[in-house]
């Protein structure tokens, strides 16, 4: 495959090392810049200062998938088997992981990880209660009692239909 | 600088308590990912969304919320009893595709027979009332039937929505059968504006409401005739296209996505024409449906079409069998697979393929 010259070094906050294809990291914006600034030196390490192991662990295993079966299936069915993929990427990642990893995606900037990300927390947050959606962001309601009850009277709309969880 | 290939076994070695962002230390996500997960949830869950804090509820109240939501909206069925409309259920689409009911009870002033981005037209023929609302918040505006049309008979009104305003559009055929267009632009006309341009006698078909397609173009079918009117409401002109031929008329004009479609039937395989193109008029051939393959052909004595669902991958039909009862299928135009979205319909009922949004009539 690739010759050392298409790797790039990723370093987590912890200053832990991965080493990664080219085509992986430069679905990463934010890694993809800074190569390109500092193009000609021979010292590929990006440091990815706020960026815990782990998630950066789970944003290479994502990118590298997507860039392999875009190889694989050039000629179509290219997102069923990324959708597939992906149903058994979040299966593995546990409901409270999900907002470091958001934090991580944003920071370097990958589009594609992001929508994922996004939807999944989407998915385990919208039928749960107020308290819950709070205590999982770790969110103090700063509203007022009054406050409360005019946003439950202006939306009506709003019926219960809420998960125990 | 210790050198490691990433492999997966390090995901559990590597937790160290060196963290920086450590998620039970992080108090807030960034506005702009709390914005992006908002816009992926369900507009029926948006509520107790807004109970959770003050950022939050400001974030949904903004009217660039609702155009984003609206995007990512998966369209459901929005189904009434055509006896009984003041209440309904919806059948909505989950993010795996699987249909799930919610009931809806807040007294619908009329049927449902059109929605457009959000916005829905309801009518109450007794009042001679149009209701342009959004039927999950119930905002949106009721306007009277313009006063130069004779009779709810024979008139149509259709829904255009460009560059953050939607228009109503009332046609109807005078007595002698010549066809007549007023537009009033909601939440900027008091009234209607009737249009000088007329089609003279032409036998045109006013009962069946207009579609809505991409580029503010609204298309009355007139299946009998194999032609379409079609209004561009940019300038306000008219253009009558011939629709592709089959051996019979158009069972059914429907919208996909922003474009016309027709299916067209015979014995039992269905085609179905897309217009890809008003100004140059050219259709194409985009699918053919063998029903007769599939194993609720046995049982079915007639389809009828609703129209498009699960970004737009699947056509929604009510099959009537034999014994009188109705089914809901939908059929996958990748997986040429045919599934029950509902088993328990009956025919007093109207549906409509609808997206829940926050959208409201005054969001420009």
């Amino acid at each position: 495959m690739a010759s050392t010259d298409d790797k790039v070094i990723l370093k987590s906050s912890e200053g832990e090392c991965f080493e990664v294809d080219m085509a992986v990291a430069s679905h990463l914006q934010i890694v993809k810049s800074v190569l390109e600034d500092c193009e000609g030196s021979s010292d590929k390490v990006v440091s990815l200062f706020i960026v815990e192991a782990k998630y950066v662990a789970m944003i290479i295993e994502y990118y590298k998938n997507y860039v392999e079966l875009k190889e694989k299936h050039e000629e179509g069915g290219f997102e069923e088997k990324l959708k597939e993929f992906e149903k058994q990427f979040l299966e593995q990642i546990d409901k409270k992981e999900l907002k470091g990893l958001v934090m991580a995606v944003n920071y370097l900037n990958a589009p594609a990880l992001f929508d994922v990300v996004c939807t999944a927390i989407a998915k385990h947050i919208e039928n749960k209660s107020v308290e819950y959606v709070r205590e999982y962001f770790g969110i103090v309601n700063d509203f007022t009692a009054e406050e409360e009850a005019q946003i439950r009277e202006e939306h009506r709309w709003a019926y219960d239909g809420v998960n125990d969880d | 600088m210790v050198k490691r290939t990433y492999g997966k076994t390090e995901i559990a070695s590597s937790s160290e308590n060196t963290k920086r962002m450590n998620s039970d230390e992080m108090p807030y996500l960034p506005e702009a990912v709390i914005f992006n997960i908002l816009i992926m949830i369900p507009a029926h869950f948006l509520g107790s969304m807004r109970l959770v804090c003050k950022l939050w509820a400001d974030l949904i109240k903004q009217p660039f919320f609702a155009l984003l939501h609206h995007q990512h909206a998966r369209p459901g069925l929005f189904v009434q009893n055509k006896q009984f409309p003041y209440s309904a259920r919806f059948l909505e689409p989950s993010r795996d595709g699987e249909f799930g009911v919610t009931y809806l009870a807040p007294r619908y002033p009329g049927l449902m027979f059109s929605s457009v981005k959000g916005l829905s037209l309801l009518s109450d023929p007794c009042n001679k009332l149009i209701y342009a609302i959004n039927p999950f918040t119930m905002q949106g505006v009721k306007v009277h039937q313009p006063v130069i049309c004779p009779s709810r008979d024979h008139s149509s009104c259709g829904l255009v929505y460009k560059n953050g305003v939607y228009t109503l559009v009332w046609g109807f055929q005078d007595a002698e059968l010549a066809a007549h267009f007023c537009v009033l632009r909601l939440g900027i006309d008091d009234d209607w504006r009737k249009i000088e341009t007329t089609i003279p006698y032409y036998g045109i078909y006013m009962q069946t409401h207009p579609i809505s397609i991409g580029g503010g173009f609204l298309c009355w079918a007139m299946a009998r005739h194999r032609e379409t009117v079609i209004m561009d409401t940019n300038d306000e002109s008219f253009h009558i296209l011939r629709i592709p031929r089959g051996r019979t008329t158009p069972l059914a004009f429907l919208k996909k996505g922003e474009y016309l479609c027709t299916v067209t039937e015979n014995l039992a395989v269905y085609l179905i024409h897309i217009l890809k193109d008003v100004r140059r008029r050219k259709w194409i051939r985009y699918h053919r449906f063998d029903f007769a393959r599939t194993r609720e052909f046995m049982f079915t004595a007639y389809l009828k079409f609703i129209g498009w669902t699960s970004d737009e991958q699947e056509l929604t039909m009510l099959a009537c069998k034999a014994n009188d009862t109705l089914t809901c299928l939908a059929y996958n135009i990748k997986t040429r697979k045919i599934r029950c979205v509902d088993g328990y319909m009956n025919s007093g009922e109207n549906v409509q393929v609808h997206a829940n949004t926050l959208i409201s009539s005054s969001y420009g």
